[in-house]
């Protein structure tokens, strides 16, 4: 095929009447000419066929339409609807989540503070079996014990010396 | 719900026919009865329009069903200076796109099976013209451009009542109808039936 530098044009301007300028140069460019008759022949071949592919509604969408317009109400759209109850409820809905999840979690803390034990329920408990441990007996025979006792006497009696001789009379122990 | 419609169009479109406008007032004055005669008029071209966007009976029903409950709700805010028509449409679409916004993750896995499936007419080439043209191109046109082809040559609506339908100024349109015919006219050629 020849190609020609106006030929796009042709397939951009489709149907409709053509100037003066691109009449005469279709008449001498078989290229321009050829894409011109192609967009006319798809354009009346799509126009054509647009009558055929229409799809048709029902007999009754007409009547459904009218019942619809003078009673919005009377006939319901399942999606729409629960949509739009979606779409409204959203809000309350996650204030009150989250209002319900800020008191339990205030509740939880509360329990947690003020966790008493229930005398009831520690009635019915089981007697806790504690293991038996050793314990540890000081012997006031040990030389160590012994010792600090001794010390402990020593810095009581140095503290009272101390305090005769720096203090005042009347702060005297 | 409440309708959310623009009134007033952003190109000037040609103003209703003197039958619509005598309809279009009296239902501006709430009368459903006048409404009535605007449904009968258009409710199979609204049909027929979303169809092509859903393509399937029961939704096109119900969503040409909303368009005319949407319609009749802001018609008190319709600018009789414009088309009735164009702002009817420009409502459908909405409605179809929104409905294709909620449907469109639940119906991707249908969709796709769908066009796997081996459809005798399609697999048969451009035998049956009549069916074909169209679904050729809804097959190998992306949806913008189907649907600047079908609003012009389906629906016969100029550039700018197709713009002002597609919330798009009248130069992508323009674009959109040139690319559109070209995969279709290139198709057509290869099954030499251009």
């Amino acid at each position: 095929m020849i190609l020609c530098w106006l030929n796009e044009l042709f397939g951009t301007k489709g149907s409709g009447p053509l100037s003066a300028t691109l009449r005469k140069h279709t008449e001498s460019c078989a290229a321009c000419r050829h894409s011109a008759r192609n967009t006319t022949a798809l354009e009346n071949l799509l126009m054509k066929d647009s009558q055929t592919f229409a799809a048709r509604p029902s007999p009754f969408l007409q009547r459904r339409i009218i019942d619809s317009v003078q009673n919005p109400g009377s006939v319901p759209k399942a999606a729409l609807t629960l949509q739009t109850l979606l779409f409204r409820l959203a809000g309350p809905v996650s204030a009150c989540a989250l209002l319900a999840l800020v008191l339990f979690g205030l509740s939880q803390k509360n329990n947690v503070n003020s966790r008493q034990p229930d005398p009831v329920k520690l009635t019915m408990l089981p007697p806790v079996q504690l293991p038996i441990i050793p314990s540890i007996k000081i012997k006031v025979e040990d030389p160590l014990t012994i010792e600090m006792q001794s010390l402990v006497a020593d810095s009581m009696n140095a503290a009272r010396s101390l305090a005769a001789n720096f203090l005042p009379a009347n702060l005297e122990p | 719900m409440r309708a959310v419609v623009d009134s007033k169009p952003a190109v000037a479109c040609p103003v209703p026919d003197s039958q619509d406008l005598v309809s279009i007032r009296e239902a501006q004055r709430g009368s459903s009865t006048a409404f009535e005669a605007l449904v009968e008029r258009y409710h199979a071209r609204i049909y027929n329009f979303i169809w092509q966007f859903v393509r399937n009976q029961h939704d096109a029903e119900d969503l040409t069903q909303d368009t005319f409950v949407k319609a009749y709700r802001a018609i008190a805010r319709f600018d009789l200076r414009y088309s009735f028509t164009t702002w009817l449409f420009t409502i459908a679409r909405r409605s179809a796109i929104n409905h294709y916004r909620r449907t469109v993750t639940t119906e991707e896995l249908d969709a796709d099976l769908a066009t796997e499936t081996d459809d005798p007419a399609q697999s048969a080439g451009l035998n049956d013209r009549a069916h074909t043209i169209w679904q050729t191109a809804s097959r190998l046109l992306k949806p913008k451009q189907y649907e600047a082809l079908w609003l012009t040559y389906g629906e016969g609506f100029s550039n700018a009542e197709s713009a002002r339908i597609m919330r798009t100024n009248p130069i992508y349109v323009k674009v959109l109808l040139h690319r559109g015919r070209e995969v279709l006219k290139r198709k057509l050629m290869q099954s030499e039936t251009l």
